[in-house]
C-alpha cells in the first residue's frame, strides 16, 4: 500500500487550503444529514465527507450547488487559505 | 466498505482467477513445447482471444452475483449507483496508474526482444503487464477508496 500511496498521492501535488463551514451549515439547517445534502447535490455521502474534512476540493458547479442547497453565497460556504 | 469499493474487489478477483487460470494453462503448453512450433504465435494469438473473452465474461457473472448478494444483504433492490465526480477521479487516477504500468511492461517486452528472447516470450511479458497494470490500478482505486480523497 505504500506504493499505492506514493503512486496516488504523489499524482495530487498541491495542498488543499480550502476551508469550509457545511458542518455548520448543516446543523443550521434544521441539523441536515450529509446524506440529505449528497442527495440534494447529486453526488455520494462519501463525498460530502472528504469535502468536509477539508480533504477533497470539488468541483465549481458542486461548489455552486452546495450554496445553493444552503441559499447563501458562495463565499459564505467555502474560504480559501493560502 | 462502500459499493464502489466492493465493486473493485469483485473486479480484482476476476482478473486475478481468470489471469491465474491462464498462467497456469500456459504453463503446461509451454512445457510440451507447444510455443516452439511453427504455429506457436497462432496459439498465442487464439490463447489470448480466449483469455479476453473469459476475462469479460467472469466479470460480467461475478458483477451480476455480486449485485444480487449486496441487494440481499442490505435488503435494497435498488442500490444506489450514484458515480460522482470524486469516483470519476478516482476511476481516472487508477487508468493513469494502469497505463504507467502496462507502458513500463511494453517497454520490458521491447528490451526482451531486443535482447533475443522468442516471440512467445515477448508476448508473454506484454500479457503479464496488461495483467498487472490492471490489478495495480484497482489496487490505487481501492486505496483512494479507503483513504476517502
Amino acid at each position: 500500500m505504500c506504493a499505492c500511496s506514493f503512486i496516488a498521492g504523489g499524482i495530487n501535488v498541491a495542498k488543499h487550503h480550502i476551508t469550509n463551514n457545511i458542518r455548520r451549515l448543516r446543523f443550521d439547517h434544521d441539523e441536515m444529514t450529509q446524506k440529505a445534502l449528497a442527495e440534494k447535490t447529486g453526488v455520494t455521502r462519501q463525498t460530502i465527507v472528504a469535502i468536509e474534512k477539508a480533504k477533497y476540493s470539488p468541483s465549481l458547479e458542486l461548489a455552486f450547488q452546495i450554496a445553493d442547497v444552503f441559499g447563501v453565497k458562495l463565499e459564505e460556504v467555502f474560504g480559501y487559505a493560502p | 466498505m462502500t459499493y464502489q469499493e466492493k465493486n473493485i474487489i469483485v473486479s480484482l478477483t476476476a482478473t486475478i482467477l481468470v489471469f491465474s487460470i491462464f498462467f497456469a494453462r500456459l504453463s503446461g503448453m509451454c512445457q510440451d513445447g507447444l510455443f516452439d512450433g511453427p504455429d506457436g504465435l497462432r496459439l498465442i494469438g487464439k490463447s489470448i482471444l480466449i483469455l479476453m473473452a473469459a476475462n469479460v465474461a467472469a466479470t460480467v457473472i461475478l458483477t451480476i452475483v455480486f449485485n444480487i448478494v449486496f441487494a440481499i444483504a442490505t435488503g435494497d433492490p435498488k442500490p444506489s449507483f450514484v458515480v460522482d465526480e470524486r469516483d470519476k477521479q478516482f476511476e481516472l487516477r487508477g487508468l493513469q496508474t494502469m497505463l504507467y504500468v502496462t507502458g513500463a511492461g511494453f517497454l520490458l517486452a521491447m528490451i526482451a526482444l531486443t535482447a533475443g528472447w522468442a516471440a512467445y516470450q515477448v508476448f508473454l511479458v506484454i500479457i503479464i503487464s496488461f495483467a498487472l497494470g490492471d490489478v495495480t490500478g484497482n489496487l490505487v482505486r481501492l486505496f483512494l477508496y479507503r483513504r476517502g480523497y
